[in-house]
């Protein structure tokens, strides 16, 4: 029978290589293109949420060691002691349970402030911020500049270094606005006004997602937040305010006739012509936005022309229809909302 | 206690055969007909987590389509805590407690077989709706107004809303007899503060029960209103509130998670002290944690809406009350430890999972508390991190604690011991497999993956996580296979327990194993916390704790 001591070591380096391995990978992720990592921060509000969860982090994390160290130790030390005699058969010791009782209060105490610190900062929103409505619609956002006055959706565009109070509900069920890299998650319900505040310090397109299951394509509820230079983001006011595009080509002329002349106008807004529907996205400039479904496609002429043919197919369970046209329709459609620039 | 029942009642249809099990009053029996029935569900509940993890092994993967996925998610959820876990602890809890207690039967033996059949047929209404390919789809949480009848035409919901209702009866109808049971029916001479620390937890856990489920009964109640007449509590739009639902549930929902919890630790406070040699540590400070943990699981319930937009006073409080709860919990794993300190520690299987538990639960523990933390919950809350969390503490803890429990008593009940060699190998894969499985789940919550979605894209590096993840589960499938062979073979080939083959210190190990109808020829009378210590060591029994 191996003494405890001796065992102790042997068995004790793979149990931390757990953690360590576990702080490695989180190093390895946070420099980590492509995922909207939580702890890659662009914007001063997900940066204090990440270094909030650091300095947690550095909490826990010898707590955490200490403990199983404890137990792992007192384990082997303790175990299989065959044949020796009975343990002393002690029931407790006020002091040192008043002690352990005591401990965590003071180290949580320490973790409460530095949670209501960050709760101050992250929630401040001030009176200068720029304004933007996002509503949520199963399953795709409705996103309003009322300052410009002018509707888009799935596409946020925001001036790098300018504050952005985004107010937030929705229009059916609750889904949940949330840009890992820029915002943590707060609730669209229907009946309130929620908002998220931030900054984004940095030019760059931030991937975010619905996270609140809200039916058959929570799943692909995605959106872009862009992050515009001054310059880009004015221009893209700019052209945002025009009203749609007049079609160039033969194709894209004879698909807005037949874009006025179908179903498409009873769901679909594209300013500057019949089409007033609210059900859907507002395509008055479809084709400048990148992806189509909720961030699902990359916005192509042959995608475009998927979704038109058979959106069920595309995202089984959203709410447009299949319309059952035919394929040249399909692509005179297709050439008309891609013209919509 | 003169109310002590003297005997069960008679068995109408005699102790054999299919009929006397159909009409069973005998806590023992039910207990068994409890721990058989949920042990099946938990392997429903297992086969559907397999076909999710399957599902998101890769992204895009077309294993199950987003309708079959999201009823995968409710049905999963809904069976391991209404149908597995609470019926579980049920049932060991009926099982044991009477027995533990020196009592001949529960308090009320016909209304806990009306609980066990209420249980077993809310469970097989809630899956006929497979028939109807009408599973529910809410999730088990099921927000509304997307559980209205506007968003959720079809019948899955009420389905769910249905069978959940009937099991809170059940589960009350359970809590009542333990109250009753566990305050009127303890042999003589056994004080509430020299009960054995399951029936304290089991009683914590039965005044939850009775407390959190008329919130959960409310709440449904208006949900069935709204779906069935066409109120509009829940609309917005008609000038109800959404968040209502989610108060209500939650008021319930938080103290659930105590009352799945508090009875694993009460069998980790038998294990431990036995396989340890010693009494358990610090008595008065472990019995009175949970009841602190069941005062203060009523008033932490918002913090499982930080994204709702609830005013930043609230959001404090709430933080607060969490972060407070947070300590008597610590306090039982300590006083675990120093039980075993300086014992003689036997690393059988039930001391195995208990240890399981104990070092799973460290870690559930303290992402628990950083959940509590607001700001970060924001970032996390809804995503892989917190269900990698609630499984830390679910299965890590609660399951853990029932395999402890199991491999506990089943030489009690079966009178026959459980290889030990099979139960070393299903501790070990499961251990494994587990954290395979869910270590990973949160690093995909702070790479941004929502919980609850049939599928992913690729290229958002979330795919090896996933991955491993998957792999994790063959482990888990594996270990509760080689559970079910030792039960088998042990059942008919096992080595004679004896009555009392751990060397333990609790009444139940006086009886017979398995026990005679009446448990006990004569009520023993007990003069400390460790009955059986003090019969085995008449020279130096316990001190006896104050009445
Ligand atoms: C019943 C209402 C309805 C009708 C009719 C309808 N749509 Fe849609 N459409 C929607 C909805 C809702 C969406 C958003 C789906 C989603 O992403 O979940 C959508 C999305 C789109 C998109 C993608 C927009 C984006 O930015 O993601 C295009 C393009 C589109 N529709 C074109 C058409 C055309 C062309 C027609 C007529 C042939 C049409 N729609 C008819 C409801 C409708
Ligand atoms: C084989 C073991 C298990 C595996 C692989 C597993 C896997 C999963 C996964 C992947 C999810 C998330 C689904 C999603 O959000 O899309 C989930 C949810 C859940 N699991 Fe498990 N699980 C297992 C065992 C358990 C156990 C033992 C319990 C409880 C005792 C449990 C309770 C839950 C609950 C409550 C949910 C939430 C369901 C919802 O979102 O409505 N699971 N599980
Ligand atoms: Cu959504």
């Amino acid at each position: 029978m191996p003494s405890g001591k001796t065992v102790w070591p042997r068995l004790a380096r793979p149990i931390m290589l757990v953690p360590a391995l576990a702080l490695l990978a989180l190093a390895a992720l946070a420099g980590c293109q492509g995922s909207p990592l939580a702890l890659n921060p662009q914007s001063p509000q997900a940066g204090s949420i990440s270094t909030l969860a650091w300095t947690l982090f550095f909490i826990a994390l010898p707590v955490f060691l200490l403990v199983e160290a404890l137990l792992l130790f007192t384990v082997l030390r303790f175990r299989n002691r065959r044949g020796a005699e009975e343990p002393p058969q002690i029931e407790g010791n006020r002091r040192v349970e008043i002690l352990w009782t005591a401990a965590p209060g003071v180290v949580l105490l320490i973790v409460l402030w530095v949670t209501f610190q960050t709760m101050a900062f992250v929630l401040e929103s001030p009176p200068e911020s720029m304004q933007v409505q996002v509503i949520g619609h199963r399953y795709w956002w409705e996103v309003k500049y009322p300052s410009g006055n002018f509707t888009t959706a799935n596409e946020i565009h925001v001036p790098v270094g300018q504050t952005v109070r985004v107010d937030l509900t929705s229009i059916d069920v609750i889904h949940s606005f949330w840009v890992p890299e820029l915002s943590g998650k707060v609730d669209m319900i229907p009946g309130h006004q929620n908002h998220a505040v931030f900054r984004a310090l940095n030019v760059g397109t931030y991937r975010g997602q619905c996270a609140e299951y809200c039916g058959v394509d929570h799943a692909y509820m995605g959106f872009l937040v862009f992050a515009d230079s001054p310059t880009t983001f004015a221009a893209w006011v700019q052209n945002e305010q025009q009203p749609a595009a007049q079609p160039t080509t033969a194709a894209a002329r004879q698909g807005q006739e037949l874009f006025a002349s179908s179903a498409c106008i009873g769901c679909h807004t594209v300013v500057g012509t019949p089409a007033r529907g609210v059900i859907g996205p507002d395509l008055t400039h479809v084709g400048s936005r990148t992806t189509i479904g909720a961030n699902l496609l990359p916005n192509t002429p042959a995608n475009v022309a998927r979704w038109i043919a058979d959106p069920q197919q595309v995202k089984p369970g959203n709410a447009m229809p299949n319309l059952h046209l035919r394929s040249d329709v399909v692509d005179k459609l297709a050439a008309y909302l891609e013209s919509l620039k | 206690m003169s109310s002590r029942s003297e005997a069960a009642p008679a068995e109408p249809w005699g102790s054999e055969g299919l009929l006397s099990w159909l009409t069973t009053t005998d806590h023992k029996r039910i207990g068994i007909l409890y721990i058989v029935t949920s042990f099946a569900f938990f392997l429903v509940g297992v086969t559907e987590a397999s076909l999710m993890r399957w599902q998101l092994a890769q992204p895009q993967n077309a294993v199950l389509g987003p309708e079959q996925y999201n009823q995968m998610f409710t049905m999963h959820g809904t069976t391991m805590i209404f149908l597995f876990l609470m019926p579980m602890l049920t049932g060991l809890g009926n099982y044991v407690v009477p027995l533990m207690l020196g009592a001949r039967d529960m308090a009320f033996p016909r209304l806990n077989g009306f609980g066990y059949w209420l249980f077993l047929l809310s469970g097989l209404f809630l899956y006929s709706s497979f028939l109807f390919s009408a599973a529910p789809d809410g999730g088990w949480f099921a927000y509304v107004p997307m559980t209205d009848r506007a968003y959720s035409p079809g019948r899955n919901i009420d389905f769910w809303v249905l069978g959940v209702q009937l099991l809170g009866v059940s589960s009350i109808a359970a809590s009542v007899n333990f109250v009753v049971t566990i305050l009127r029916l303890r042999a003589p001479g056994m004080t509430m503060n020299r009960m054995p620390m399951f029936a304290w937890t089991v009683l914590v856990t039965a005044f939850l029960i009775l407390f959190a489920f008329p919130s959960l009964t409310a709440a449904a109640s208006l949900l069935m209103l709204d779906r069935f007449l066409g109120t509009l509590f829940y609309s917005a739009p008609a000038g109800g509130d959404p968040l209502l639902w989610q108060h209500l549930f939650w008021a319930f929902g938080h103290p659930e998670v105590y009352i799945l919890i508090l009875p694993a630790m009460g069998i980790i406070s038998e294990i431990v002290p036995v396989f340890s040699g010693k009494p358990l540590f610090g008595y008065i400070f472990v019995a009175w944690s949970s009841v602190a943990i069941a005062f203060l699981g009523f008033i932490v319930w918002a913090h499982h809406m930080f994204a709702t937009g609830l005013p930043a006073a609230v959001q404090a409080f709430f933080a607060l009350t969490s972060m407070i709860i947070a300590v008597p919990t610590a306090v039982k794993i300590f006083n675990w430890i120093a039980t075993m300190w300086g014992g003689r520690i036997r690393l059988q299987p039930p001391m195995m999972f208990a240890i399981g538990f104990i070092a799973l639960f460290i870690f559930g523990g303290m992402t628990g508390i950083s959940v509590a933390v607001v700001p970060f919950d924001w970032q996390v809350t809804d995503t892989y991190y917190v269900v990698g969390h609630f499984h830390y503490v679910l299965f890590g803890g609660a399951v853990f604690g029932m395999f402890g429990g199991l491999h506990y008593w089943f030489p009690k009940m079966t009178g026959r011991l459980l290889s030990e060699r099979l139960g070393h190998v299903q501790f070990w894969l499961l251990f494994i497999g587990f954290n395979l499985t869910f270590m990973p789940l949160h690093l995909l919550g702070l790479m941004g993956m929502p919980r609850r979605i049939f599928t992913y894209l690729p290229n958002l590096g979330w795919d090896i996580p996933n991955l491993v993840s998957a792999l994790g589960v063959p482990f888990i499938v594996l270990s509760v296979l080689v559970f079910l062979y030792n039960v088998s073979v042990s059942l008919r080939r096992g080595a004679l327990a004896g009555n009392d083959p751990w060397n333990a210190v609790t009444l139940e190990w006086l009886a017979s194993s398995p026990p005679a109808p009446y448990n006990f020829a004569e009520i023993p009378t007990v003069r400390g916390r460790r009955p059986l210590y003090d019969l085995k060591h008449p020279d130096r029994p316990d001190a006896a704790p104050r009445a």
